[in-house]
């Protein structure tokens, strides 16, 4: 299963009940104080749930998880470095 | 005399080590005489700005070099700072603005199109300025020695913290006050002048604002940071050297959770660090076995306290392994008394009120002389008729003390939440969602949390048609984010008591029963 922008967004607006109106794909989460620390353990079980592969916690960087595009990018690069 | 005034110490360091780095801030530093240069210059120019002395300057920015330039700046005008947290939005902001008079305003270009734009009208400002302007404004005033008015009772700061009812409350501190917390805290937990402190905390916090002027008096170096991950943290503790860490619990609970970081063995090179002081709230006994393991080297301080008297108890470093679930004994130049309904002092084991007094005690809550006679008394203990010569602040926590004099803390004597190391009134939670469209009533409560100390959940039924989701979307658009509740169950009603007021604790039971913990 892959991760889409669409359902980062609609996961952001149903579990943790973000406006999502009002975010861009680039709008920063948590360097912005929109989420805090407490909401990524729960974005990183839905990501893992989504891709079905575990987040290695070297990976749990505020670059990888700050926006929606940038989770989107982390999500293909995992799918790309995977052993086929 | 000196230092008598919290900027006494700056000059004091500046002296001695002008070109030490004072505070750095990732790739930016400021040492101790350019610190005292531009704190000054500011200072010149606040005075000739806002007029009288004792007017209050609102500081809000991020945790940065600005940001301590303002304060000490304001200090230099012989004025009182009150620093507002960035993460604030328009209606507490507001609120912090509109309750203490602030005439002038100190903020960035970032914060003012961002949160200020909308609601400037609203401020009623004499003055606002951008901190990226300091260096134009500067030229307006003299370069030189600043002749202070001020005396050591005199207020130097406000600190704006929540109670167990109502809005945000301040409260008055004086450069006394700030004085002799940082020589307490620089004693005991034996700070020199070789320090590395990591600032994680806030600046508005009392316990923040404590490193900093810990800093300024010992002439050691603050390293601010901003905790987002624990990656990130534990590799800055490593490579910027730091021997001093004060901490708040939720900061423990997610560097040790495995999903998010891993602490191998000799992962890290944590050689440096002498000593980790936790604040905030109590340490979970887990993580305090944790702490330990993973930083065998460094003293651990865990602290109590609250900011109407700053700290009052820690527990010896040596005591933690054998004590983790106590919060120690008084801080040098403190007393505290664990005091029952009769005003008399608890046996050991009988839980009571924790009583402050000694250094630190605050003057009271801004514009709030009612509230101020509730925590601020006469001391009970002393003999009828010489009462009134000794002022003690009761803390509204409950504790009791064993065999030995170690306290406990056992939990608060009114609704108060303690949240992500933010003090949160149930009362400010349930104004915010009622608010909300559709909301009837609602009664917001706290829940042990191993992350967050505390989780906020809240009970709403309504009037007409909303969801969870819109009541959470009201909530964040409105305030930041340690108001917003975690859970938000709707109900059809509430329980009732005789007299037809909502039943608090009932409410809390069922929805426990119901929901869980």
């Amino acid at each position: 299963m892959s991760l889409t922008s669409d359902s980062v967004s609609k996961y952001l607006k149903d579990e943790v009940g973000l406006d999502i109106r009002a975010i861009t794909p680039d709008t920063a989460l948590f360097t912005s104080n929109l989420l805090d620390s407490f909401s990524l353990v729960d974005l990183i079980l839905f990501v893992e749930s989504e891709t079905g592969a575990p987040i290695d916690p070297d990976d749990v960087r505020i670059e990888n998880f700050d926006s929606v595009s940038r989770i989107i990018r982390f999500a293909e690069s995992r799918q790309g470095s995977a052993p086929t | 005399m000196k230092p008598y005034l919290l900027q006494h110490f700056l000059e004091n360091s500046a002296g001695k080590n002008p070109d030490k780095i004072a505070i750095q801030n990732g790739p930016d530093s400021i040492t101790y005489s350019m610190l005292h240069r531009r704190a000054t210059r500011l200072g010149e120019t606040l005075r000739l700005l806002a007029q009288p002395p004792g007017e209050r300057v609102g500081i809000f920015l991020d945790k940065s070099i600005e940001q301590v330039v303002a304060l000490l700046g304001t200090l230099y005008a012989d004025k009182i700072f009150v620093l507002l947290n960035a993460a604030l939005h328009q209606k507490q902001v507001k609120h912090i603005v509109s309750d203490c008079g602030i005439t002038t305003l100190i903020t960035s270009n970032a914060l003012m199109a961002s949160v200020l734009a909308p609601i400037l009208d609203d401020l009623r400002l004499r003055n606002l300025v951008c901190h990226e302007d300091f260096q134009n404004l500067a030229g307006i005033g003299a370069d030189g020695d600043v002749r202070s008015e001020n005396i050591t009772d005199d207020v130097s700061n406000i600190i704006y913290t929540s109670g167990s009812t109502g809005v945000p409350k301040g409260v008055v501190i004086t450069h006394r006050n700030l004085i002799d917390t940082a020589k307490n805290s620089t004693e005991h937990l034996k700070v020199s002048e070789n320090e590395r402190i990591l600032c994680a905390i806030a600046l508005n916090f009392d316990y923040g604002l404590n490193q900093l002027t810990s800093t300024l008096y010992k002439g050691c170096t603050l390293v601010l940071y901003k905790y987002l991950l624990p990656n990130a943290f534990l590799a800055t503790i490593e490579e910027e050297r730091i021997t001093g860490l004060p901490a708040l619990p939720p900061i423990w609970a997610s560097v040790f959770n495995p999903k998010l970081a891993r602490i191998d063995k000799d992962r890290y090179d944590f050689s440096s660090l002498r000593y980790i002081a936790n604040t905030g709230a109590k340490l979970p006994t887990p993580l305090v076995r944790k702490v330990r393991e993973t930083f065998p080297n460094a003293e651990l301080y865990l602290m109590y306290g609250f900011t109407e008297a700053f700290r009052s108890t820690f527990l010896d470093p040596a005591e933690v392994d054998r004590r983790p679930e106590s919060i120690g004994k008084a801080l040098p130049n403190v007393q505290v008394e664990i005091i029952n309904e009769s005003n008399d002092i608890c046996k050991p084991g009988e839980i009571g009120e924790l009583i402050h007094r000694g250094a630190g005690i605050a003057r009271g809550y801004w514009n709030s002389p009612d509230l101020t006679a509730r925590v601020y008394r006469s001391n009970p203990l002393l003999p009828e008729g010489c009462q009134f010569v000794d002022t003690v602040v009761y803390s509204g926590d409950l504790a009791k003390k064993d065999e030995d004099g170690f306290i406990y803390y056992v939990g608060r004597k009114d609704h108060q939440i303690k949240s992500s190391g933010y003090r949160v009134s149930p009362t400010e939670v349930e104004t915010l969602i009622i608010e909300c469209s559709g909301v009837s009533e609602v009664v917001a409560f706290g829940l042990d949390n191993p992350e967050l100390g505390q989780k906020i959940r809240a009970m709403v039924s309504l009037s007409e048609d909303t969801s969870v989701n819109e009541i959470l979307n009201h909530c964040r658009e409105q305030a930041p984010y340690y108001l917003v509740p975690k859970e938000i169950f709707i109900v059809s009603g509430f329980p009732r008591t005789a007299s037809g007021k909502i039943d608090r604790q009932l409410t809390i039971a069922q929805s426990t029963n119901q929901y869980g913990l």
